[in-house]
């Protein structure tokens, strides 16, 4: 045995036999200086394990007790969400936008619009309201401001029917908005936009304080995608249900109805989006108050803004879902390896360009993460059967 | 009171049975985050954290792996973050005296004693303890639940949740930096 054979063996002492070691103390005894090593490894090693226990501030529990009792009770998965989403609501908008742009994109490169029929989109226009009130406001305290105006040429006059709760309820009697309606408590601002895609049901993450209310009007035309037209949709009629919304989750159905359109065509122009889902920028408000139709979108508007095209409910054919319909499990780039680790433990197997677990399995996983206290944002897909799809996404 | 009866009252969101769990463990904890992080203010953040976490989900604690374990495990995956939030902000904390002379942690010294400062150790334990604090935050961590909190491979691996051959190279290579970092001060050992 030499030096350089000794030195490799003491990096790993702890993992050697009984006779490497005894080996290693022959050695040591007729060479100075490798026993010197040894000795010097020793030391360390020992005053490791022996170092002074440090006593933790005095006032450590009363600080844990203080953090405690004013934590917001969160009795749910879904309170937490709402307050991440409260807390990450510029990233997630961020996150959403470069979702619905890099969709358009791949819309406009034709890569998905060859798989849509054109025929039967019927030229769905989408409008997006945003509600300036809390979330204890029923849908009926909502009103839509905007006084019924002519639209453009190229939008027929929609008939809007506001219907809180899925399904899709029946269409009621015409009645004049402004006549219908209490005077709002805060104006709620209409954007109208015409998607490219015909998009049948979107759904946002969760957002609390604010709302956002989509509404899709048939159209015999298509224009290019998110562009604003000239007018809110005219005459607005708009009835409100007494059902009571959610506590965490509120899906709003807003349905505009061109009379002309047959009645089942109407499914199609669905947009389901949850409660408190996302906020549009005040620039994109004020656009919201065109009444002349644009010649382009205004480059402060945000596209993903608009459509909100999540991957949770949004309806799409079998052929899309091939594309797009991995769900997404939002989470904080610094609880990746802790819900890595629970992945591990959960048996969910990675897939090319996500992860696939069984519906008990991922429960388990979800069940995990909410153990280990990491936040997350999960919508799921209405029709997954018996398996999850999803992607990871870190911020 | 035996530790199992004191889980069992706090998933039931026994108040009082918790803050008998952080009585009971927050030297431990507070240790390792100290250990890890370097700081004292740090390791008692952290070290609040950890509690917090542990209140948080408790009631979902189902015993699978030892308390201790799952507790060490939040307290790494806490401290973790820490270290990579310092990163982000670029903060570098050092209780290496030559390095906070080159303004690296100036910032961060005291005139005070700080409580760790209080504490008796020999030029050794000093020095060990600096050696460790400068080592990357990977070899770190295995070098304090292993050799400092005497936690076996096993617990290691549980804690770490990663595989036992794993932590034992880990450790190995760790060691070895430890020694090189500290070959410069034989003379006190």
């Amino acid at each position: 045995m030499d030096h350089i054979e000794f030195g490799r063996m003491l990096d790993n002492y702890e993992d050697l036999s009984e006779n490497d070691k005894l080996q290693m103390e022959n050695h040591a005894e007729v060479c100075e200086e490798c026993r010197r090593e040894l000795e010097f490894y020793r030391s360390i090693m020992k005053t490791a394990a022996s170092l002074p226990v440090i006593e933790p501030p005095a006032d450590l529990l009363d600080k844990v007790n203080s953090r405690i009792d004013s934590m917001p009770k969160q009795n749910s998965r879904f309170a937490r969400a709402a307050e991440h989403f409260r807390v990450y609501r510029v990233q997630y908008a961020t996150a959403a936008a470069c979702l619905a742009v890099g969709l358009i994109v791949g819309l406009n490169s034709g890569v998905i619009r060859d798989k849509l029929d054109p025929a039967a989109t019927d030229g769905v226009i989408s409008t997006t309201t945003r509600v300036r009130d809390n979330d204890e406001r029923k849908l009926g305290d909502y009103e839509l401001t905007g006084e019924p105006e002519a639209a453009t040429e190229a939008v027929p006059e929609p008939t809007e029917r506001v219907v809180a709760e899925l399904p899709l309820q029946t269409a009621k009697p015409k009645k004049d908005i402004s006549a219908q309606t209490e005077i709002p408590k805060k104006a709620l601002p209409v954007q109208t936009a015409r998607p490219r895609v015909a998009a049948k049901t979107a759904t946002a993450t969760a957002k609390p304080a604010r709302q956002s209310v989509s509404v899709a009007t048939p159209s015999s035309t298509r224009s290019a995608v998110s562009q604003p037209v000239a007018a809110k949709p005219a005459p607005v009629q708009t009835e409100t249900s007494a059902a009571v919304i959610p506590e965490t989750e509120t899906n709003v159905t807003v349905v505009t109805e061109t009379p002309s359109e047959p009645a089942e065509n109407t499914s199609k122009n669905r947009y389901t989006i949850a409660k408190g889902s996302y906020y549009i920028p005040e620039t994109a408000q004020a656009n919201a108050e065109v009444t002349e139709a644009p010649t382009a979108r205004p480059d402060t508007e945000i596209e993903g803004e608009r459509y909100q095209i999540a991957m949770g409910s949004y309806e799409i054919s079998e052929e899309e879902k091939k594309e797009l319909a991995r769900n997404k499990l939002i989470v904080n780039k610094s609880d990746v390896v802790t819900i890595i680790a629970c992945m591990n433990s959960s048996w969910i197997k990675a897939e090319s360009g996500g992860y696939t677990a069984t519906q008990t399995a991922f429960a388990n996983f979800l069940a995990k993460l909410d153990a280990e206290g990491v936040y997350y944002n999960y919508i799921q897909l209405s029709d997954t059967g018996s398996e999850v799809h999803f992607v990871l996404m870190a911020n | 009171m035996t530790e199992n009866e004191i889980i069992t009252r706090c998933r039931r969101g026994d108040r009082e049975a918790f803050n008998e769990l952080v009585l009971k463990y927050q030297t431990q904890v507070f240790n390792i985050a100290y250990g890890m992080l370097s700081d004292y203010d740090d390791a008692s953040d952290a070290a609040q954290e950890v509690f917090i976490k542990v209140y948080r989900s408790i009631a979902s604690f189902r015993g699978q792996s030892s308390f201790t374990t799952w507790l060490y495990r939040i307290c790494a995956n806490v401290c973790n973050d820490a270290l990579r939030k310092r990163q982000r902000r670029g903060v570098n904390v050092s209780i290496d005296a030559e390095e906070d002379e080159k303004g690296a942690a100036a910032e961060l010294a005291s005139e005070m004693p700080t409580p760790e400062e209080s504490v008796e150790m020999s030029e050794r334990q000093r020095a060990v303890r600096e050696a460790i604090a400068s080592l990357s935050d990977e070899y770190r961590e295995v070098i304090v639940l292993a050799d400092i909190r005497g936690l076996s491979y096993d617990e290691t691996a549980d804690v770490l949740n990663c595989p036992v051959g794993t932590v034992k190279s880990r450790l190995n290579r760790a060691r070895a930096a430890l020694r090189k970092k500290l070959l410069d001060k034989r003379e006190l050992f």
